[in-house]
């Protein structure tokens, strides 16, 4: 029967790499807070589990590698290995080649180059390693010595022990396998052995058989039928050769091997106690120990109490492990369900105003409970795709300690929140910005110990990574108390690079915000960690297209303060629903500064550059949505009109409206996957009048005034008939 | 029907597909408690079970399952490693049938399930 094991394999891998995160939390724990027994077994039974699924699924140099590993884990809990800081660096430093062995398995890509010799290190602090370097079992019974695979002649002695059917076994399986393996059978039942009626036990077993056979199969084949028979449980096979049959006292012949102990359940049998069963691996050797040797139930006894101790500790660690219940769901599905649901919100809408236009002074209690309804409904399921923060927030412990060490630099890093959820897809993309402005801190902010001691400062710096819901926003914050930003290296390199002009006037936010201007660098030297200057730009363009913002506080000196500020999910958005001539847009809320109604006199013209208003001293870029969407085709004079600030990567513009619409949340309905992607627009939404609304995208927009907008999108290819608008 | 028990899903998905190619029903579960309160008021033909699992270990759950008149003679076969010799034992004790030794793969699953049910 052919099986393909490859289905398996991709619920293998997102297992495995759940398995290698608590592998290393785990030992990032065990390295802080010493050795702790329960901590111990989980990183064991993780690596435990990986060598289980890997083995089977024929991954071989996964299973042989992490097989040494789950040796040293399983010596060490046993406290037989003691913990070392040598070792937990050994350790960590295996979790990462594991990954990388599984992450090739992925790929069918060459595995790392150190995986021999980190091997060899854990081979060699897990020295004798007993019970691995037996042979390995596999479920086909192993060789005999005396095996000839010519046909012969067997005497099988059957007695099953009283309680044989408790551990779920049928004897007349058994002897059904012994026939399938034989060409001639003969089964003698003996019954001597059922008490009458009155005292029988139907669940107990007094039957014995004794069966001669004729087979081509192997002893060991037949050895095999009885591989799970319990100690009691007597079954001798002997080989019928030219001598003659044994007498009664030594049923065993050099031939045979038992695979009873002591046969305590027959009592009145003369049998001697056989030798006790070692639990040896099945491979048939012959147990050679004298007939009348003293079975030894203390060693049975002392293993036993072993394990019982070992699974005590497992339950006690289980039982405090905490019992989240999880469901393991196809992404896709629930992106779809939520998409689904956000049409469902969409259709409420619909109904709701088509009522409120039918009946403009009466309310529908029916229809404000299924709008209650629905949007409860709508909030549970984005909830569903919300993940705790705490995974990124290692990821970061790893670096921040990696580093560290890397710099000689001694580095705290304290974690507040980590429990705080947000949407899956944002945790995967903020990761990576996260962990450069963490790798930056390290790098560039915390001092070494000897200049924080010069400064008065502990001899250990601290990172603290800090994560809050806050007005319906998801708040990271990443807090150093190394030197904080140098005010005015940064000015002087800004200057120099052309990002800014000496006469601009900017307040010493605006000059850390420098920091995110592209080929920004002040680092002295460009080390491999970081300071090669295209970080913090791409930091800012990734949290932005998360629909997110980021900003800096920095007291030279003492520190700095990196605030992200992140959509709590994707799918829907807190807009400012605006009209333009005859259509509706929406502009995100958080980037919403105020708005305002202007006179004309603020309004003024700048050669070269368009239009400005003077807001509060301040000179603010205008656009003029009307001509920029092609909304209408003709101009509008200054004074109608509403203006609405808005701020993009630091910048402010205003934009012309015509009316502010009211504030509200929509869901967003990807353009590109239904359209293309559309220059200036962010996506789109549908209202409750059933009308479209496209969602402005500020950054889009401004792209889109200092170039001709015709000219914008004869570049993204859209076919359009209409000229030119008036551009100044 | 049969019950299948490991907090590995792939190891899981394995054997419960293997096992329904040899038509079986299966229940699955991902440790000993899941599988308790899985199987309540079911007949179950035959259990398969891992020994490592959080919660509630494979031994506990064989014992457990024992203690159960429709459990006391369905045949339990434990998933074990080779280096783990000791929990053999401890399984018989606690009332197992028999055992496979990882890694297998699917005929000899359907082997060794072949020897203990028909």
């Amino acid at each position: 029967m052919e099986i393909d094991l490859n289905r398996f394999r991709a619920a293998f891998f997102e297992e495995a790499g759940e398995h290698l995160e608590n592998m290393e939390g785990g030992l990032l724990a065990l390295e802080t807070s010493g050795g702790n027994r329960e901590v111990l077994d989980t990183i064991f039974r993780a690596a435990h589990s990986i060598k289980g699924a890997s083995s089977t699924f024929g991954m071989d140099d996964v299973a042989r590698f992490t097989h040494v590993l789950e040796n040293l884990l399983d010596r060490m809990r046993d406290g037989e290995i003691l913990q070392t800081p040598d070792l937990c660096e050994l350790l960590l430093m295996s979790t990462d080649v594991l990954a990388e062995l599984i992450e090739a398995e992925k790929n069918q890509s060459p595995p790392p180059d150190n995986v021999d010799d980190v091997y060899l290190r854990l081979q060699q602090h897990s020295t004798s390693t007993t019970a691995v370097q037996q042979p390995t079992i596999s479920n086909a019974a192993g060789e005999d010595q005396s095996d000839a695979m010519t046909v012969a002649d067997y005497v099988i002695d059957f007695r099953p022990s009283r309680t044989f059917f408790q551990s779920g076994l049928n004897p007349l399986y058994l002897i059904e396998e012994l026939q399938s393996l034989s060409t001639k059978f003969e089964v003698q039942l003996d019954t001597t052995q059922l008490p009458s009626l009155s005292s029988m036990d139907p669940e107990a077993s007094y039957f014995c058989w004794t069966i001669r056979l004729t087979t081509s199969s192997a002893q060991s084949a037949l050895q095999d039928v009885f591989l799970f028979v319990d100690d009691q449980t007597l079954a001798t096979i002997q080989r019928v050769t030219e001598q003659p049959a044994a007498d009664a006292a030594s049923l065993l012949y050099s031939s045979a091997t038992p695979y009873s102990s002591h046969n305590a359940a027959s009592a009145d049998t003369e049998l001697p106690p056989l030798p006790q069963a070692e639990p040896s691996p099945i491979t048939g050797t012959v147990n050679m120990q004298p007939l009348l040797g003293a079975a030894k139930p203390e060693a049975l006894q002392d293993r036993r109490a072993g394990s019982d101790r070992r699974s005590q500790d497992l339950t006690a660690h289980s039982a405090l492990a905490a019992a989240k219940e999880t469901v393991r769901v196809d992404r896709e599905r629930l992106d779809k369900m939520i998409n689904q649901i956000g049409e469902l919100v969409i259709g409420t809408s619909m109904v709701e105003q088509d009522w409120s236009r039918r009946h403009p002074d009466s309310e529908s209690t029916a229809l404000v409970q299924l709008g209650k309804i629905v949007r409860d409904l709508q909030e549970m399921s984005l909830s569903l795709r919300m993940v705790p923060i705490a995974t990124t927030f290692q990821k970061m412990a790893r670096v921040i300690r990696d580093l560290s060490m890397k710099l000689g630099k001694q580095i705290r890093l304290e974690t507040e929140g980590e429990e705080t959820e947000l949407d899956k897809t944002v945790v995967d993309q903020i990761g990576d910005p996260l962990m450069h402005m963490v790798r930056n801190s390290v790098d560039h902010g915390i001092e070494s110990a000897e200049q924080r001691a010069a400064a008065g400062k502990s001899p250990e710096g601290c990172i603290c990574l800090k994560a809050y819901h806050q007005g319906g926003n998801f708040i990271i914050e990443i807090q150093d108390d190394g030197g904080g930003l140098d005010r005015d290296r940064i000015l002087k390199k800004a200057i120099e690079r052309g990002i800014v002009s000496a006469s601009d006037n900017l307040s010493d936010e605006d000059i850390y915000g420098l920091i995110f201007a592209a080929g920004f660098s002040t680092a002295e030297q460009v080390t491999d960690v970081s300071g090669r200057g295209v970080g913090m730009d791409v930091v800012r363009r990734n949290v932005e297209a998360l629909q997110g913002s980021i900003s800096i506080r920095s007291k030279h000196g003492q520190g700095c303060r990196i605030i992200v500020r992140l959509p709590l999910t994707l799918a829907i958005l807190d807009g400012l629903l605006v009209r333009v001539a005859n259509s509706s847009y929406v502009i995100p809320l958080l980037s919403v500064v105020e708005s305002i109604k202007p006179n004309a006199a603020q309004i003024k013209r700048v050669l070269g550059k368009g239009e400005i208003i003077s807001l509060r001293g301040e000179v603010v870029p205008l656009m003029r949505l009307e001509q920029m969407l092609n909304a209408s085709d003709h101009t509008r004079s200054s004074e109608d009109g509403l203006l609405v600030i808005v701020e993009d990567q630091g910048r402010k513009y205003s934009l012309v409206v015509d009316e502010l619409l009211g504030q509200q949340q929509v869901v967003i309905k990807n353009l590109e996957a239904n359209f293309q992607k559309v220059p200036g627009v962010a996506g789109a939404t549908i209202l409750g009048d059933g009308r479209v609304a496209l969602i402005l995208d500020i950054n889009g927009l401004h792209s889109l005034a200092a170039a001709p907008f015709a000219q914008a999108l004869a570049e993204s290819g859209i076919n359009r008939s209409h000229s030119s608008i008036d551009q100044t | 029907m049969a019950l299948v028990v490991d907090d590995s899903t792939s190891m899981r998905q394995m054997v419960a597909f293997t096992l329904e190619s040899a038509g079986y029903e299966i229940i699955e579960g991902k440790d000993g408690q899941d599988a308790l309160g899985k199987v309540a008021g079911k007949s179950i033909n035959l259990v398969i079970t891992d020994l490592n699992m959080p919660v509630m270990d494979g031994i506990t759950l064989i014992r457990e399952l024992r203690s159960q008149p429709s459990f006391k003679f369905t045949p339990i076969l434990m998933l074990t490693t080779e280096s783990q010799d000791s929990k053999k034992q401890e399984g018989k004790a606690a009332g197992a049938t028999g055992w496979l030794v990882k890694p297998f793969n699917p005929d000899q699953l359907l082997g060794v399930v072949a020897k203990v049910v028909h």
